[in-house]
């Protein structure tokens, strides 16, 4: 066992426990509440997303198939570049399942809808650079199920493209899965160059989006102890020199995924303390997954307490039931019943009617901030769109090339921005519809099912799918156009100055002839022609590079507008389905409170027919549910306290 | 005497091993466990297995909330349960599980005036012991013997203790040390081949009238076990198509 601090309540013995509680309630109500029974499953998972990034060739494959203790998992040859993302689960089986993108056209199908197994060997077919260049298959993800104990207890690594060098578009699918990581891994090594220039621009832009980042220096054993220290020291310089990042946050870790998977193969300890691998895996386990693990406690055993307080009032209803044990109770009772039927109905009728009217006005307010918010950070001339003309016009020095060299990084950057707004636009809609429920379900003076409403309506809205055919068209003709355009210019505006100096020179030459042959010379020529070049060159590159800002920012714009649309039909889509589920709970909360009508007038039918003996083993009956409730609450109060 | 038990204490007590590391206690009691379930798993492998996975850390030992995982990692379900109490731990046994506890080592084993006076300190001033003399062992509870049912016994395999094979304490002091993990058990979801549920009636025990964390009632209906069996098919039922893609 252990010395450490006290744990937290693992999530296994919550899950249990909101289990029993649920079970619980069915014996009493007499049915299953599949909300809540759905609530347990995030609980009993415990889903934590490891994203691991870092520039291409850095060892992230290895590492990953080292932490997941399978040589192979995910491909690492040494001339291959993984292309695609690579998401990896627990099963039982290994196995390997590739997600295509949806065709263009049909934009508005769910991500994983066409997928297709593949067996190992296809895997280069389909997650590499040179067996997948630039996506042409259009790979999603593959999601790799994997038999390994550390994945468990819902860890997911998510193996992300190298980013850098001559992959800069993999750039945007690690922007795309940092915000909803749980923690990132930025890997680097202990055998190339320190983390670089590109790398610190990376983990700046990085930083806008999760504050979770985590460092892993692997390739240790490849060097001698002496260089690997300096190698760590020199690189959490730089992370706290360039980067930004306070010397004492910093955590890194510096592991070997060969002596890992070698330590592995049989079992040897002495290997496995070498790899720098059991600091890691205990810092993930009781650190990382530790504090994750709190959140879901919580958010379950909340849960669990609005159920605990449900099942309080199916008993206090029980019990004044069974306690109307004389005639003229029984009679008070009947009339109390038949006002409240009545006024159940008048309900139904009316004030349910209101409350739905009343849904759908705020509701509307909901969806117009929101959608407000997306078109003003997406739109054409928004936020977004402004800070890219704003990073536009200040590099009027630069030369048009340079310009249009700046077409991945502001996409890049832009693109970043729209997931980080969705993101903020996904948490906002969620929180307000919860609570827009919660104070409806207090006028209801009911519960409204609000566990299920928003399952899978929210994550599909914010799914963009970004096109790069723009962007890149853009990029390639800027290159093609480039030299040929300048040498054009060139040629053209020394042409020109030929002219003019040998029209200046014969005009000069005819009053002064000496200085006429000297302008008139072949020298004079060359160097007017090149100054009248110059010039015209330069009044051309500064013509071209306002086009190139122009057609840079245009390109962006249109992204950003592709991206806006396919925003605005995600959230309308979850609009119009948490709509229809919210009046579905609001009928459904109607008729759980007739049914609880019905039950109470059929058990005072059965009650007034029953015999004493029958009574009293109903009231006894009653008792030990009372004292199993009793227990249940002293279970969940000593896990709030432990909880803080 | 009529000899009354719950649990196969004998039968378990073949299995016990002497843990080899200072503090892998919970490892070894993992790996005594899946030698009963057929599995051929040295104390060096389950090390081994628990250090790559985080769950046991050389200094440190093993975490509370990672008992059970070597278990699981070979495919022996699990569950557990924080705040439980005797009549559920009995059920357990009773099924034929196999169940693991956290306890303090100090008030399980040295129960001279030390113990005793730490016991009386942390109730007079109304400290949390499980925060202030917190559990640091591991046991297997392989029995309960209630021969005398004025005098109930838990049998446990040890193996922090020489002899800690069928080790037997009075429940008193067994419940004094349990508490200190805030009564956390983790018990396998099923009984090793052979080990059926064992024949007796759980209601006898139940006239004993323990009293734990300050609730006495009957047998919970809705066993932990039964919870445990949904929660282990919530996940094996997972559609991760849709986790994934939500990702």
């Amino acid at each position: 066992m252990t010395k450490e601090p006290k744990p937290l309540p693992n999530l296994d013995a919550v899950a249990n426990l909101m289990t029993r509680v649920g079970l619980f309630d069915e014996q009493i109500v007499g049915k299953r509440d599949e909300d809540y029974f759905s609530s347990i499953g995030p609980v009993a998972l415990g889903l934590f997303r490891l994203v691991v990034i870092g520039e291409i060739k850095k060892g992230k494959s290895s590492f990953i198939n080292a932490l997941c203790g399978i040589p192979g998992l995910v491909p690492v040859h040494d001339d291959v570049a993984t292309s695609t993302v690579f998401k990896i689960h627990h099963a039982p089986e290994p196995g390997y399942t590739v997600f295509f993108q949806p065709e263009a056209e049909d934009k508005t199908s769910e991500i994983g809808t066409q997928k297709l197994e593949i067996s190992e060997a296809d895997l280069h077919s389909y997650g590499t650079e040179n067996g997948n260049p630039d996506n042409e298959k259009r790979v999603d993800f593959i999601a790799v199920c994997a038999p390994s104990p550390i994945l468990k207890d819902g860890l997911i690594v998510v193996d992300t493209p190298g980013v850098g060098g001559l992959f800069k578009k993999h750039r945007e699918i690690t922007f795309r899965h940092a915000p909803r990581a749980d923690a990132v891994f930025f890997i680097t090594d202990s055998v190339e160059s320190p983390i670089g220039a590109a790398e610190v621009d990376f983990l700046k832009e990085l930083r806008r989006i999760t504050p979770l980042i985590y460092f892993v220096q692997t390739k240790a054993a490849q060097v001698d102890a002496e260089a690997r220290r300096k190698r760590m020291e020199n690189n959490i310089g730089i992370l706290t020199d360039k980067v930004g990042l306070k010397k004492e946050e910093i955590r890194y870790f510096v592991v070997d995924s060969k002596l890992k998977s070698e330590g592995d193969e049989d079992r040897n300890l002495e290997d496995l303390e070498d790899s720098g691998f059991p600091p890691l895996m205990s810092y993930l386990q009781h650190s990382l997954k530790a504090s994750k693990d709190r959140n879901i406690a919580t958010v379950g055993l909340r849960r669990a307490w609005s159920k605990i307080a449900e099942i309080r009032a199916e008993i206090d209803r029980q019990k004044s039931v069974v306690s109307a044990d004389t005639a003229e109770k029984q009679s008070a009772f009947n009339a109390e019943l038949a006002t409240t039927e009545e006024k159940l109905k008048q309900w139904n009728s009316e004030i349910r009617i209101q409350l739905i009217k009343e849904f759908h006005t705020e509701a509307q307010a909901i969806q117009n901030d929101i959608l407000g918010e997306v078109s003003e950070a997406l739109r054409v001339g928004g936020r977004i769109s402004e800070q890219v003309g704003e990073a536009l016009s200040e590099s009027r020095d630069l030369k048009p090339e340079e310009i249009y060299g700046l077409v991945e990084p502001l996409s890049a950057a832009a693109r970043a921005e729209v997931s980080q707004v969705l993101l903020e636009c996904s948490q906002k809609l969620e929180g307000r519809f919860s609570a827009l429920l919660g104070a409806l379900s207090v006028k209801a003076e009911g519960s409204i099912a609000t566990t299920a409403l928003s399952r899978g309506v929210i994550n599909n809205a914010t799914l963009i799918r970004f096109s790069d055919a723009q962007l890149r068209d853009l990029a390639a003709k800027a290159e093609e156009s480039r030299l040929f355009d300048r040498a054009r210019t060139g040629l053209y505006g020394g042409a020109a100055g030929v002219g003019i100096a040998m029209g200046i020179g014969a005009v000069v030459g005819s009053v002064i002839p000496v200085v006429g042959t000297i302008l008139g010379s072949t020298a004079g020529m060359v160097i007017a022609g090149l100054w009248g070049g110059y010039q015209a060159s330069e009044f051309s590159r500064v013509k071209e590079s306002a086009v190139a800002r122009q057609q840079v920012q245009a390109a962006i714009d249109r992204d950003l507008q592709g991206c806006l649309t396919q925003a605005q039909t995600g959230f309308q889509k979850a609009f119009n389905t948490l709509r229809s589920r919210a009046e579905e709970a609001l009928s459904d909360m109607v008729k759980t409170s007739l049914d609880q009508l019905s039950n109470t007038r059929q058990e005072l039918q059965q009650r007034s027919r029953a015999t004493a003996e029958e009574v009293q083993r109903t009231k006894q009956q009653i008792h030990g549910r009372e004292q199993m409730l009793a227990a249940l609450q002293g279970e969940m109060e000593a896990m709030e306290r432990l909880l803080g | 005497m009529e000899e009354f038990y719950i649990g196969d204490p004998d039968y378990q007590q073949g299995h016990w091993q002497l843990q080899n590391l200072p503090d892998n206690c919970a490892v070894v009691a993992q790996a005594s466990i899946l030698s009963q379930f057929g599995f051929d798993v040295s104390m060096d492998e389950a090390t081994y297995v628990a250090m790559a996975n985080g769950w046991y850390s050389p200094g440190f030992g093993t975490s509370p909330d990672d008992l059970g995982n070597v278990l699981e990692a070979y495919g022996v379900p699990t569950h557990s349960v924080d705040f439980a109490s005797i009549e559920q731990l009995a059920a357990e046994l009773q099924q034929g599980h196999r169940v693991l506890v956290g306890v303090n080592s100090g008030e399980l084993w040295d129960q001279g005036p030390m113990a005793e006076f730490w016991n009386w300190f942390n109730e007079v001033t109304g400290r949390d012991s499980s925060t202030f003399t917190p559990a640091d062992h591991a046991v297997a509870v392989t029995g309960l013997d209630l021969s005398d049912l004025n005098h109930p016994q838990v049998i446990l395999n040890d193996p922090g203790h020489p002899d800690g094979a069928g080790q037997v304490y009075p429940l008193d002091r067994f419940m004094d040390a349990w508490e200190n993990s805030d009564f956390h058990y983790t018990s396998t979801s099923m009984a090793p081949g052979g080990a059926g549920p064992i024949d007796f009636d759980i209601a006898r025990f139940l006239g004993l009238g323990t009293t734990v964390a300050g609730v006495s009632f009957g047998l919970d209906p809705i066993t932990a076990d039964m919870a445990g069996d949904f929660v282990n098919s919530l996940v094996s039922n997972t559609d991760w198509d849709a986790v994934l893609a939500a990702i």
